[in-house]
């Protein structure tokens, strides 16, 4: 092993670092973030009104609330997007432990705001959902335990983080948060596939997920009245209260170009207009010509990463970037799909656009890893950039 | 010998490296291909021309919407429906130099049409498929409109909800709106009162219309809205609540919050207004308070039912001392009977009778009374009592809880426990549908113990701190009580109360509690004296029971020959 002669650790203050990161960082990928980020403010301008009306506070102040937060979420991901991948390593294991310590307590510590499952951590001015952390952080420790399987040569590591993950969907399952729970395995699939892992085998963990969301459904009446009430806003039966069916009516009110900025009407009905239906108001202002847009970026985004992931030289960088990519992108697809009343109503927010400091944390999280992951050093330090 | 390269090889994949490239080109056809349905899905939504109504679902277009009526227990109708109807455009049909006719033209309607010029008109001018201009016209503003020929402007049919006695129990009606609105129909929904409790029941025409019949009297409902608003002006309070309940069936024969709203333009009454009264609140099921002395009663039906005291034992109203605190009383530090202390409402009595009693039968006892949970009543705007745990409910708790601190509920809830002190001793359930005929429940208090707190609530009319009820002849019985409320930091405000009288009429033998209630009600200059129950809600209750007494067919004693009481049958 050679010395690293230039690394964050040693020079904190080097302007030279800085001029480094921005050569090696994936440029297009952080502008294609940034420009999320910024449709997400627009947004959020509008889809917070009726929530400072309801909440008497003055009609910008969770537009405010949600740009300060943002940009503490994007510096977060700056800030980690600098580190060297063993330091990312080191803080995501940590992520990691203190989110399932988090969630472990959560029954005597954590709130579910009337909403009927306990996910949330109060903290007075702001609450956090210690599971949005939790996904980042496994799936980087599962990472690093597959790469040391891979290293090892035996499979001790692989068995492990099987273990973990299924501590953690025990603890998500008794929440109840079915949601994470799929993506949390999702995660896992996706560090599994990367590793190599057979189809046949995928396709049985397919089948088990599909047994257990039939027996969640079975058996958890919070979930099952979700699946009903969204069953029956596709069959038309239900009242035309439900946040799907505005959602629908809201994308057909803004037809191709929308209503203009503030021009919305069914936003007044989402009471998770700024969270879980933001693309609702975005369809219903802006027209389908943002919701395109907005799709299009995310997809960039991924196809730039996986570009970068395919030449990357250490398994480690493969299987977490693969994990953290599908993990995005799949929360990414769930929102969407629920607004399009693809899927029952899951409670997720559409990453980077969707109002919540909380989730603005963890997707600055996320996403300052995968730009750590992807960074593609200088030749001449090639051999000594990872581990 | 099987390596553990191998079994890796063989379950956990191959070897990443060689197989990366194709791996990630699969995630990406599979995201790809997920992304694209959830566009081409938005994009149909958007788009799609046979759907040229916002809100009109084409896979309901058969759907009869047939709201049924809501009836009094006399059979007056309390809400119904009456043709409307709608005016909607398609803007991309309306030649848009038109549109200042069209819009001058429908402010020339009589009467008018309320509409803002400006926003209808960008409305207008847009390129949708499809806008709602009014949703709620007159036949008669319908037939104008429609003599208004401009292209693109349509009215259509729909039925409205309407609430022909206006305010009149505003809280039990609640109010509604419309659910999926087409443009020759509309759904009504409930938003509050038994319209959103018996929504389901109200909109199912499987087997014709269904209507509701209630349990409230409307001209008894008249006859306690006017008296209590008389009686908010003349003591100057800023609220009050009254609530009458058959003892026997638990029936709501009338319910009144005041301030109230109207039900016809329930939505106009929403308010972000903290300081005042808040109109759509409904004090009697929503409002949850410290009832003060009207408790009393409650330790001594207890301590009477299990034998510990008699009517006239002797009980002492010294101060005493339950674990540390001392509680007293204003005077008469002497002793007394039990009856007299009821009357004179002694704290230091009450006390002493729930100590006897013990903690765990107490709070058996309240919880028989049905204060443990929500009145049950069908209405979703009702609160749950604020009770102290198991855990908590010591001897200092019951201390005060005996004289009715410590522990809030609802007026319902009262009237309900009045109910079964009074009625025989058996549990009632308050309900707002009429009933058919007494279901005795579980037994709280015997038949022996329900007569004998009648004979104190008597007494406390005759002799005690509500003889200004005795008016007319009524046989009234009932306790006062005063609620303190509870200022900013948690302390209570002396100056500041709620007066409370909890009343069973008529006779030895009730068929009625009433529960009146007055916020910051005051009888002339605001002193200590002129604040309290006997000088402002125990008169205003006389007089009502005196208006009330002819409605119900409740006969004056005085007025009892043998001749009324066999004609009367």
């Amino acid at each position: 092993m050679t010395t690293i002669t230039h690394t964050w650790e040693e020079n904190p203050n080097s302007g030279a670092h800085i001029v480094k990161w921005w050569r090696e960082v994936d440029r297009f990928s952080l502008a294609a973030v940034l420009t999320l980020f910024i449709i997400g403010v627009i947004l959020s301008s509008s889809s917070t009104t009726p929530l400072a009306e309801r909440n008497n506070v003055p009609s910008m102040y969770y537009f405010f609330r949600h740009l300060i937060l943002g940009l503490g979420g994007l510096s977060v991901m700056v800030l980690l997007s600098m580190l060297q991948p063993k330091s990312a390593l080191r803080v995501g294991c940590w992520v990691f432990l203190v989110s399932f310590l988090l969630i472990l307590f959560l029954p005597i510590i954590g709130t579910d705001f009337g909403k009927g499952s306990i996910r949330w951590l109060s903290l007075g001015f702001t609450s956090i959902q210690p599971s949005e952390f939790l996904k980042p952080g496994l799936i980087i420790f599962s990472a690093w335990l597959f790469r040391g399987a891979f290293e090892n040569n035996n499979n001790f590591g692989i068995y492990l983080s099987i273990f973990v993950t299924l501590m953690c969907c025990v603890l998500l399952v008794l929440q109840p948060d079915f949601g994470q729970t799929g993506l949390v395995i999702l995660g896992w699939c996706a560090i599994y596939f990367a590793a190599g892992a057979p189809i046949m085998l995928l396709i049985f963990i397919g089948a088990i997920l599909i047994a257990g969301a039939y027996s969640a459904y079975t058996f958890s009446s919070h979930f099952a009245t979700r699946i009903d009430s969204f069953i029956s806003s596709i069959l038309g039966t239900g009242t035309n209260n439900d946040q799907v069916g505005i959602s629908f009516a809201s994308i057909q009110n803004g037809s191709i170009t929308g209503t203009g900025p503030g021009g919305g009407e069914y936003k007044w009905n989402l009471p998770d207009g700024h969270t879980d239906f933001i693309i609702a108001i975005a369809a219903e202002e802006y027209g389908l010509i943002l919701v395109l847009a907005i799709i299009a970026i995310y997809l960039f985004i991924v196809l730039r990463s996986f570009y970068r992931l395919s030449k990357v030289r250490d398994n480690f960088l493969l299987f977490a970037g693969t994990g953290l990519v599908i993990n995005i992108i799949a929360q990414t697809f769930i929102n969407l799909a629920v607004s399009a009343k693809l899927f029952p109503p899951t409670g997720m927010t559409l990453p980077l656009i969707s109002y919540g400091g909380s989730s603005m944390l963890a997707i600055g999280i996320s996403l300052g890893m995968l730009f750590c992951f992807t960074r593609i050093p200088e030749e001449n330090e090639r051999d000594n950039y990872i581990f | 010998m099987v390596s553990w390269t191998g079994i890796r090889k063989k379950y956990f994949g191959m070897d990443p490296v060689s197989t990366r490239s194709f791996r990630l080109k699969f995630l990406v056809f599979f995201i790809l291909l997920a992304f694209v349905a959830v566009g081409i899905r938005m994009a149909y939504f958007a788009i799609d021309p046979g759907q040229n109504s916002t809100l009109n679902r084409t896979d309901n277009l058969n759907k009869v919407f047939n709201r049924g009526d809501i009836l009094d227990r006399n059979g007056v109708l309390l809400a119904s429906n009456l043709p409307a109807y709608s005016i909607y455009a398609h803007p991309k049909e309306i030649e848009k130099d038109k549109i200042d006719d069209f819009l001058d033209a429908l402010e020339a309607i009589e009467p008018p049409i309320r509409f803002d010029r400006n926003s209808e008109k960008q409305k207008l001018l847009s390129d949708k498929n499809f806008v709602w201009i009014h949703k709620r016209i007159s036949p008669d503003q319908s037939q104008q409109v429609n003599k208004i020929t401009i292209k693109g402007i349509y009215t259509g049919e729909r039925e409205v909800r309407v609430y022909p006695n206006g305010r009149l129990a505003a809280h039990v009606l609640g109010g509604t709106t419309f659910g999926e609105e087409h443009v020759n129909k509309a759904e009504i929904v409930g938003v509050a009162g038994v319209e959103k409790y018996f929504n389901d029941l109200l909109n199912n025409n499987d087997s014709g219309r269904t209507n509701l019949e209630l349990s409230i009297d409307i001209r008894v409902q008249q006859i306690l809205t006017e008296m209590l608003d008389l009686g908010i002006k003349r003591f100057g309070a800023k609220g009050g609540s009254a609530v009458l309940m058959n003892v026997h069936t638990g029936e709501i024969i009338s319910l009144v919050s005041l301030p109230d709203f109207d039900p016809n333009r329930r939505a106009e009454f929403i308010t972000t207004d903290t300081k005042n009264h808040n109109p759509l609140f409904n004090m009697v099921t929503q409002g949850i308070y410290e009832l003060g002395s009207t408790f009393k009663i409650f330790s001594a039906a207890m301590a009477l039912d299990k034998n510990y005291y008699q009517r006239d034992s002797i009980i002492s109203t010294l101060p005493i001392k339950v674990r540390g605190k001392e509680f007293k009383d204003y005077r008469n530090h002497t002793e007394m009977t039990v009856m007299e202390a009821v009357a004179r409402s002694k704290n230091t009595a009450a006390i002493r009778m729930a100590l006897d009693v013990g903690t765990e039968a107490q709070r058996k006892f309240l919880m028989d009374l049905g204060f443990g949970s929500k009145s049950g009543i069908q209405l979703q705007e009702s609160s749950s009592p604020l009770v102290p745990s198991q855990k908590q409910w010591t001897n200092l708790t019951l201390a005060t809880v005996s004289f009715g601190h410590g522990m809030s509920i609802t007026p319902l809830h009262l009237a309900s426990a009045y109910a079964i002190l009074v009625n025989g001793g058996y549990k009632v359930y308050p309900t707002l549908l009429r009933a058919n005929g007494i279901e005795e429940g579980e037994r709280v208090i015997s038949p022996k113990t329900s007569r004998d707190v009648v004979s104190l609530l008597l007494n406390v009319v005759e002799n005690g701190t509500a003889r200004d009820t005795r008016i007319k002849g009524y046989l009234v019985g009932g306790k006062t009580g005063t609620s303190e409320k509870v200022g900013p930091g948690g302390e209570y405000l002396e100056d500041k109360n709620f007066v409370i009288f909890a009343s069973v009429f008529s006779g030895k033998e009730p068929n009625y509690s009433l529960v009146i209630m007055l916020d910051e009600a005051s009888a002339g200059d605001g002193s200590d004296y002129e604040r309290q129950a006997g000088s402002t809600v125990v008169p205003l209750t006389g007089e009502i029971i005196a208006r009330l007494g002819p409605v119900l067919g409740v006969i004056p004693e005085n007025q009892l020959p043998e001749a009324i009481t066999l004609a009367s049958k």
